[in-house]
């Protein structure tokens, strides 16, 4: 049994079935339990890790449904103990029962997987969320056909409508035990004491009003799946299998006049892990080639940390972001260099990650450092660099390469600002033979004080070529400016 | 015109080995290379034999449907260089090396020049790629956009790739030779790599001779390790030619290697408004000792001396100060 503090008392957050028979209930101080009963098993409850292994297996259920959500609520009596904790699935399966045989063998299915996994489960299935729900939480499951929820639920306590635990409780203590004394009852004067809560739920569960539910994971507008009756293991097969999905999406977005921009791979493993893989693409792209070839360089940039374990029995492919694509892009006869700049972007980006290959973008900025900066290749770039102005017998005025952080160096130089004379950087001693400047750049004063620079382009006695600065006036902002060096000419 | 001959003979044999020492690769390696090389997949030629040279360097690129011959080599535009080596051979890959730690931003710069060139001949739109390993960009500075600008280069056109480490480098480079977006790809590992050997390197030449794409090794730091490349460049950083103040850069470049022709080892300057090299006008000579600013009494006019093009007048100067490098 797992407890969880309140109050700076420990009490009962679970029960296991044994427990449960010895009459231990959640919420009982964990003195009171001791008491009662000598030599439990007790643990500290772990929310976190609950919720995570919730979401887990909420995944897991996609392989039934791609919609599918995590309960909310609790089934608790003390409105300031939040346990035992709801721990519900909920499972949109309109529309896909038939695949697996009718509601029944589908719940049947379900439960037979997770039992192998350890996990006991109630199901229920009814045409209503809250009717489902009452039935899996403070029923014993089932599945109800519509029309039978009221006769169903009748005999449930008030509790199961999803009530907080002060209404049910308040509820109970009038008398109103049971869902079916509600169904009945005049509804007025339930209104007026209870609030409308009461009667919205009910309603909902009976399908007398209209109820959402959000799944996990948005829901994928393209997906195709598959299962084995065998799991496979060699990523050979994954792959030949989640090609074979692809070239069914493509028809379906080719159909339907859409190009994937991000794709997603989901494998189930047999022990109930679910793993995703996902991809993007610059372009939107129906292209079942351009598809696979991503997908497939993603898989084996995973491929060093992937565990196919004993096999994945089901595989699908999601196209979790589509866009129509732009009748430019169709018309296209040949190959053309936009087109083939985005598969690169693409294929490297899968491989080494989309955030390494990236483009350079200006910025308005006259601090040299912050003039030019590299944005990832498949984001648009706005700001162009102005076309390379072409002077005459003139040498560049900004250095090929920038180092991110200057370089300090040990400079002699005459003041207040005068070029550097000879200097040593990376225990190298240069001595200075041309110099040009100073260029001085002040700091940019609506951010934050920064010292003048002066900027000079140094060339040394065997020709190398250097940018550096002096930071600080002489005299003036620093007693004792340093130097460094910020970036190197050709 | 002989020499010529036995240098295209030469370069056939050559593509042969590489095929194969390729194909072992293929396997060994992730097959990354499933494109198909010379109009043949890479997987499917066997590992021996050497096939007797084809007819002319044209041959069939299947996946564009038409027959492909050789580009025109831009002219470097030094004569003499030209006369060496017939221009600047595009489709293959070309190997920089800096002739010291210091000459890194001389031999980044002959490697972006080549790219120049090879951009101006592509004509407009062309776009390039710059692959560096992440260390090479700290160790030795990152691309910089006003800069690339104000060397001839369209920064607006640069796809940079910033990968973890050799092997990505690698990767990366070959999806870009692979690519037919890119008129020129600079490769840039960092250190010495056992991965960078002959076999990376081969594949790299061979993924270049397929496309049209022409490749730029260009090892910043670390020994010069075997090379494939058609021809290998040793550059170090030589003075400018523009007088008192620094001036369009020069580079003392040696031809080590070179497939097609001979060797030799010039001064070649490089015009950034015409985007070409040419030969220094005058012998690149140190300034004279008098005009070093060093050499200047210290009484006299000095330092604040330098000014900015058109130059100034010097004013009277103070005294020479040191400046260490942790300030106070």
């Amino acid at each position: 049994m797992l407890t969880a503090r309140h109050r700076s008392a420990l009490r009962l957050a679970h029960v296991d079935g044994a427990a449960a028979r010895l009459g231990l209930q959640p919420g009982l101080g964990l003195a009171d339990a001791r008491a009662r009963v000598p030599g439990l098993d007790v643990r500290p409850a772990d929310p976190a890790a609950d919720a995570a292994f919730l979401g887990r297996l909420c995944d897991w259920a996609q392989r039934f449904t791609p919609l599918s959500g995590l309960g909310i609520g609790t089934s608790s009596i003390d409105p300031d103990f939040p346990y035992p904790e709801d721990f519900t699935l909920i499972l949109d399966i309109a529309g896909c029962a038939h695949l697996f045989g009718g509601e029944e063998a589908l719940a049947a299915d379900m439960a037979r997987r997770l039992e192998r996994q350890g996990i006991t489960v109630t199901i229920g299935i009814a045409s209503t969320l809250g009717a489902a729900h009452a039935l899996a939480a403070f029923g014993r499951g089932g599945c109800l056909r519509p029309g039978e929820e009221r006769q169903a639920l009748g005999g449930l306590p008030v509790a199961a409508l999803r009530l907080d635990a002060a209404t049910a409780d308040a509820l109970g203590r009038v008398g109103l035990k049971h869902i079916g004394d509600l169904v009945d009852g005049p509804r007025a004067p339930l209104a007026a004491r209870f609030g409308t809560t009461p009667l919205l739920q009910l309603d909902r569960a009976l399908g007398l009003a209209d109820e959402a539910f959000s799944p996990r994971l948005p829901v994928a507008p393209y997906r195709a799946e598959r299962c084995f009756f065998e799991p496979i293991v060699r990523q050979e097969d994954v792959r030949a299998v989640a090609l074979s999905l692809i070239n069914a999406l493509a028809e379906r977005l080719e159909a339907a006049g859409e190009g994937a921009l991000r794709l997603r791979l989901d494998l189930w493993r047999v022990d109930g892990a679910v793993s995703h893989v996902e991809a993007g693409l610059s372009r939107p792209s129906r292209e079942a080639a351009v598809m696979q070839d991503i997908l497939c360089r993603r898989l084996d940039a995973l491929a060093e940390d992937f565990d196919a374990g004993y096999g994945f029995d089901c595989i699908a492919v999601a196209v979790t972001e589509a866009s129509r694509r732009d009748a430019e892009a169709l018309s296209l006869a040949g190959p053309d260099a936009a087109l083939e700049l985005a598969h690169f972007v693409d294929r490297v980006g899968a491989r080494i990650g989309r955030g390494r290959v990236m483009r350079l973008q200006a910025m308005e900025s006259h601090i040299p450092e912050r003039a030019s900066r590299a944005v990832p290749a498949h984001a648009t770039v706005d700001g162009g660099f102005p076309a390379p102005e072409a002077r005459p017998g003139e040498p560049p005025e900004r250095p090929i390469r920038l180092f991110g952080r200057p370089e300090p160096v040990e400079a002699l130089a005459s003041v207040p600002d005068g070029p550097p004379l000879r200097f040593r950087w990376r225990r190298v001693t240069h001595e200075v033979r041309r110099t040009e400047g100073p260029e001085r750049i002040a700091g940019e004063w609506w951010r934050q004080e920064a010292p003048t620079r002066d900027y000079f382009r140094v060339e040394d006695a065997e020709g190398r070529r250097f940018w550096m600065f002096r930071e600080g006036l002489y005299g003036v902002e620093a007693a004792h400016p340093r130097w460094f060096v910020h970036g190197l000419f050709a | 015109m002989l020499r010529r001959e036995v240098a295209r003979l030469e370069r056939a044999r050559g593509r042969g080995e590489g095929r194969a020492s390729a194909s072992v690769a293929a396997d060994v390696v992730a097959p990354i290379v499933t494109e198909e090389v010379d109009g043949l997949p890479v997987r499917d030629i066997a590992p021996a034999p050497v096939r007797p040279s084809a007819p002319s360097i044209a041959f069939r690129d299947r996946r564009a449907g038409h027959v492909w011959t050789e580009p025109e080599a831009p002219p470097f535009g030094h004569p003499a260089v030209d006369a060496a080596t017939g221009g600047l051979r595009r489709g293959v890959l070309h190997d920089v090396t800096p002739a010291g730690a210091p000459d890194m931003a001389a031999a980044t710069g002959f490697a972006l020049a080549l790219a120049g060139r090879l951009l101006s001949a592509a004509g407009q739109g062309a776009l390039w790629l710059w692959v560096r390993a992440e260390m090479a960009g700290r160790e030795a500075g990152e691309p910089y956009g006003p800069g690339l600008a104000a060397f001839g280069l369209d920064p607006n056109r640069l796809v940079a790739v910033a990968a973890g480490d050799t092997a990505n480098v690698l990767r990366a480079a070959e999806e870009g030779l692979a690519a037919r977006a890119f008129a020129a790809v600079l490769i840039e590992p960092f250190g010495d790599d056992r991965r960078l050997d002959l076999t990376a390197c081969r594949r790299l030449s061979l993924i270049a001779d397929g496309g049209r794409t022409t490749g730029i090794l260009l090892r910043t730091s670390g020994a010069p390790g075997p090379t494939s490349a058609v021809t290998r460049w040793r550059v170090a950083a030589a003075p400018s030619d523009g007088g008192r103040y620094p001036g369009n850069p020069v580079f003392a470049a040696e031809l080590t290697r070179n497939r097609l022709g001979s060797t030799g080892t010039w001064m070649m300057e490089w015009r950034i408004d015409e985007q070409s090299f040419r030969a220094p006008a005058r012998a690149p000579d140190i300034l004279p000792e008098a005009e070093s600013p060093l050499a200047v009494p210290l009484s006299g006019r000095l330092a604040a001396a330098s000014g900015d093009r058109p130059p100034l007048p010097a004013r009277p100067a103070g005294a020479v100060l040191a400046f260490p490098a942790s300030g106070r």
